[in-house]
């Protein structure tokens, strides 16, 4: 979905145990449970303290990791935040 | 024209953990059914969430021809008929669907449930990979019964509800359990309508005895049953042990955040593991060496 920034869906309930880097997080509106990994994790995290653009949040979350944000973590980071929208782990902020 | 109306020549209330259960039927299968695994169950004490089943012949000409049992749920009919000979039956399903579909009072998971030294495991697995037996060979070798198709789960405490009940076994599973245990009780073999043999087992009676002990969670075990394998019992991140229990939940999500988090703190407070098996006394010894707390 194009739209110029994304946000954290507020209402979301999250679950870590300390044995992997997995994330569990429920939607209480949908009653859906999804797995995500550290880096999906930190994906979210920065959507939640302020809403971004996809290359916002690309550059943001590469300077995290610190890696370099070329062409192709651009795309994963894209492809992340796509699955994210559908599951309504994400909301599209329209300007 | 005069409804039809069945004379019950069965019509008994008793307690089955936290259901307080009245069961009806004109059909002698059904008598019999709970005469022979049920006899241990205690007369209703009127405390528990009311259920009301009744299994019933169809009227007119299928009361002579080819008879048939329908169930009847709170009132309504949620399956179509079967036949007459697989009533005693229909009422175990009927159980089922009904526990599964309309009890919201607790997190419910498709899961078999034993106990030993005061702390419970969970075997959550999905239909056909040996749940059942397993749970089987547990509870007759001298683990304690708590349910062989719910895991009930009191989202105030965190505990387990026992609702032992008979078990269901098919195919193989079968004779397994009727050569390693011949004193068990078993129904006559019956053939479901997907074309499987089975019968129900007879739960101990000890088991019945103890049904109003809730348990903690200690172990929760994803087994699947493997021919030919060795036993193999991994320890699993309790992420994925997590997704599994949400996975064979039929009503977390009904219960919102408030059942999730029940499913999540049962697993924080539990060690998990994936478990293949093929060989019983190779799976007994280890699930009997697993350390409570």
């Amino acid at each position: 979905m194009q739209c110029s920034a994304w946000s954290a869906e507020p209402s979301l309930v999250w679950t870590h145990y300390e044995d992997s880097d997995d994330w569990i997080v429920f939607h209480p509106s949908s009653g859906s449970v999804y797995a995500l990994n550290s880096i999906a994790h930190a994906l979210w995290q920065l959507a939640d303290i302020i809403p971004a653009s996809s290359s916002d949040l690309s550059v943001r979350l590469a300077v995290a990791l610190s890696r370099p944000c070329d062409d192709a973590f651009q795309a994963a980071v894209q492809d992340t935040i796509d699955v994210m929208d559908q599951a309504g782990l994400l909301r599209p902020v329209q300007p | 024209m005069p409804q039809f109306r069945p004379s019950f020549s069965t019509d008994v209330r008793i307690d089955l953990g936290p259901f307080d259960v009245r069961i009806r039927s004109d059909l002698p299968g059904v008598g019999e059914h709970l005469a022979a695994l049920y006899g241990d169950f205690p007369v209703s004490s009127g405390r528990g969430a009311y259920l009301d089943l009744a299994v019933v012949s169809s009227p007119g000409a299928r009361r002579w021809f080819r008879k048939q049992a329908n169930l009847i749920v709170n009132a309504k009919r949620p399956f179509l008929p079967l036949p007459a000979v697989l009533a005693g039956p229909l009422m175990e399903w009927g159980l089922n669907w009904t526990m599964g579909q309309h009890v919201h009072r607790w997190v419910s998971v498709h899961a078999a449930v034993v106990e030993r030294g005061g702390q419970a495991m969970i075997l959550a697995a999905p239909s056909g990979f040996g749940k059942s037996t397993l749970c089987a060979a547990m509870v007759f070798a001298g683990w304690r019964l708590l349910s062989d198709e719910f895991a009930l789960i009191n989202p105030a405490d965190g505990l387990l509800l026992p609702c032992p009940r008979p078990i269901s076994l098919k195919n193989a599973s079968m004779a397994v359990i009727r050569e390693r245990f011949p004193a068990v009780t078993l129904t006559p073999e019956r053939v479901d309508v997907e074309g499987a043999r089975f019968v129900h087992a007879r739960p101990p009676t000890e088991s019945v005895r103890r049904s109003a002990e809730r348990v903690t969670p200690r172990w929760i075990v994803m087994p699947k049953y493997v021919a030919g394998e060795r036993t193999r019992l991994d320890v699993i991140p309790k992420s994925r042990a997590l997704i599994e229990l949400t996975d064979q939940s039929f009503n977390y999500n009904y219960l919102g955040a408030a059942g999730y988090r029940c499913l999540a703190d049962v697993v924080a407070k539990a060690d998990c593991f994936a478990l293949e098996y093929s060989d019983l006394d190779d799976v007994l010894a280890r699930l009997g060496a697993l350390e409570p707390q």
